[in-house]
């Protein structure tokens, strides 16, 4: 799966199945630079980083490639030897240090290729622009001094050179100038302020819901949550199996968590009230309680829940649920294998990166069992489709990556009765996004299922100007 | 859960001294065996070596073949010397994941 960081050096002979949405740009700018290049994928999938390197080494013999990952030192950036590059594979850029040929080399080959952005690396960056000017005021001087301009030591002037590249692509992306290869079809910026109507949420206006007319039908989708209210209104003469992993508790949800998501996923085309919330409205609807009538569930009943799912052919399975894992923890081999050997039998596990984040100033790690690389780790953006303050990031790797972000904030869906309806936030709420437009996508051809379906349902992806580490490969989208 | 009956004093409201028949309980870690891929053609076979070595099977999960179930302290490690065994791990519980904005 994608999801697994690149680790040592990239091998360029990788599987060239998934191409790019996107074409390559070539940046200029004037000032000093370094030599070395710095290089964004734009798909920043291990894939993505094996045909960038595979490219690299192509036009410019640019013959070594090590993670950041794996050294774990950025300090590495500045000691690159020529011809070489350091991957930093969260972020899904790379520095390239090569000679003027192999620079103008990649310069060029870079306006003909896909998926590549190039910049020049700059030197004699003003600290001022990159901490606001506040620490150049030495004790004694007054504000309102001109700003000194300070040369950075070797390691801060990597800093210096990422921050210019990264705040130029930026920039180039808000004011549209148009990125070569890009086609101009979907926004690469997230000026976008989606917001509930009377006749649809927001969450499906911004994934391109509206756009299809696949209902999910002939697919079986399960929710493995806190149960199921399926007296509520808007489940009525739908197919529902419903099936407890909770000793001494029914499937019922008396929660509400269950049957919020299972609304979002799978609700209705005409809901009984307010506006539509339901994506794969045709689908079959396999609900399995695997969290108590609190909120909470073991590993165990995750698993039979997963299998439960499997022998019954869903061909999606979404898990809005989790725990918090320590920065460098590994996901269990019980998660792993089994998201793998789904995918094996055709169904694809989907699962929220988890809440426990508060940005901007801590992120914390995905979760388990999104953190296993054969399950896809679902973030959450915002109506503004900025990242939730609340959603994990890709901290780890083998696993630890996000990998597609979906609305999560203030998203209306159903509730058991006599709730009805409620507006909640989360990852839980952005994960079923995802199931509901994965059914969308297996209804569409039979051929999408398990690994291939993973890959379609991330070729569709909408870009956001937002790292990797955040969003994975951008916003789901129905078409 | 693996039990077994043991004596112990205990004092009446009386202040006589009775013997009495309680139980304790020996701790017994819930698990997964996750079956290696290779192995998975024979995975009813090692389901078997398993419970010889003292696991205690609760469900196996034919399809992503994996056994729950429960073991001792002292037996935990044993599990992972079978060949065809590709992890040994311990039951957590999970939640749905709390969030700063909502309950959700």
């Amino acid at each position: 799966m994608a999801k697994r960081a690149a680790r040592g050096p990239v091998d360029r002979n990788a599987d060239a199945g998934d191409s790019g949405r996107s074409g390559s740009s070539t940046q200029f700018d004037s000032g000093e630079t370094t030599g070395r290049m710095i290089v964004t994928f734009r798909d920043g999938s291990l894939e993505g980083l094996r045909r960038g390197a595979a490219k690299l080494q192509d036009v410019a013999g640019i013959s070594r490639f090590s993670s950041m990952s794996d050294s774990g030192d950025s300090s590495g950036v500045s000691e690159l030897d020529l011809s070489s590059a350091m991957v930093m594979d969260h972020l899904g850029i790379a520095v390239v240090n090569g000679d003027p040929d192999q620079c103008e080399a990649m310069l060029s080959a870079a306006t003909d290729d896909d998926g590549m952005v190039m910049e020049r690396e700059y030197v004699n960056f003003a600290l001022a622009d990159l901490l606001d000017g506040d620490l150049l005021e030495s004790p004694g001087e007054g504000r309102g001094m001109s700003r000194a301009t300070v040369l950075l030591p070797p390691h801060l002037e990597y800093l210096r050179g990422y921050h210019e590249a990264v705040k130029h692509v930026y920039e180039s992306m808000r004011n549209n100038i148009q990125i070569p290869g890009t086609g101009g079809t979907q926004s690469l910026t997230p000026t976008a302020a989606f917001a509930d109507t009377a006749s649809v949420t927001w969450g499906l206006q911004a994934t391109g819901v509206l756009g299809t007319s696949l209902t999910g039908r002939g697919i079986n989708v399960a929710i493995l949550d806190t149960g199921l209210d399926t007296s509520h209104p808007d489940f009525r003469n739908r197919r529902i199996m419903t099936q407890s992993f909770v000793p001494g508790e029914t499937a019922m949800d008396v929660h509400g968590h269950g049957t919020h998501c299972t609304g979002t996923a799978c609700g209705p085309l005409r809901p009984s009230e307010g506006p539509r919330y339901g994506i794969a409205h045709e689908a079959s609807i396999f609900h399995g309680k695997v969290l108590s009538n609190s909120g909470s569930g073991g590993d165990g009943e995750i698993l039979a829940g997963i299998n439960w799912a499997v022998q019954n052919r869903c061909q999606v399975i979404s898990m809005s649920l989790g725990r918090s894992v320590r920065p460098g923890e590994a996901p269990m081999t019980a998660y792993e294998m089994a998201g793998q050997r789904a995918l094996n039998l055709g169904s694809l596990i989907v699962a929220a990166a988890g809440n426990s984040s508060s940005r901007p100033g801590v992120i914390n790690p995905v979760g388990s069992p999104a953190n296993a690389a054969s399950i896809v780790a679902v973030a959450a953006v915002d109506q503004s489709l900025q990242i939730a303050r609340f959603s994990d990031g890709g901290i780890n790797s083998n696993g630890g990556e996000v990998n597609i972000a979906a609305p999560g904030v203030a998203i209306r869906s159903s509730l058991p009765l006599p709730r009805r309806y409620a507006a909640w936030s989360g990852t839980s709420m952005a994960t079923p996004h995802v199931a509901g437009i994965a059914a969308l996508i297996a209804q569409q051809s039979s051929a999408f299922r398990g690994v291939a379906l993973y890959r379609e349902l991330r070729r569709r992806v909408q870009q956001l100007s937002l790292p990797a580490r955040d969003v994975g490969n951008g916003l789901v989208r129905a078409i | 859960m693996a039990k077994k009956g043991v004596h112990a004093g205990r004092t009446t409201n009386e202040g006589a001294e009775e013997r009495a028949s309680v139980e304790v309980t020996v701790p017994r870690l819930k698990i997964v065996v996750t079956v290696s891929d290779q192995a998975m053609s024979r995975a009813r076979q090692i389901g078997k070596q398993l419970g010889d070595a003292g696991m205690i099977i609760e469900t196996p999960l034919e399809d992503l073949g994996q056994f729950l179930g429960s073991v001792s302290q002292s037996q935990f490690s044993d599990l992972s010397e079978i060949e065809g065994v590709a992890a040994v791990e311990v039951l957590g519980t999970l939640q749905i994941p709390p969030s700063p904005l909502d309950p959700q």
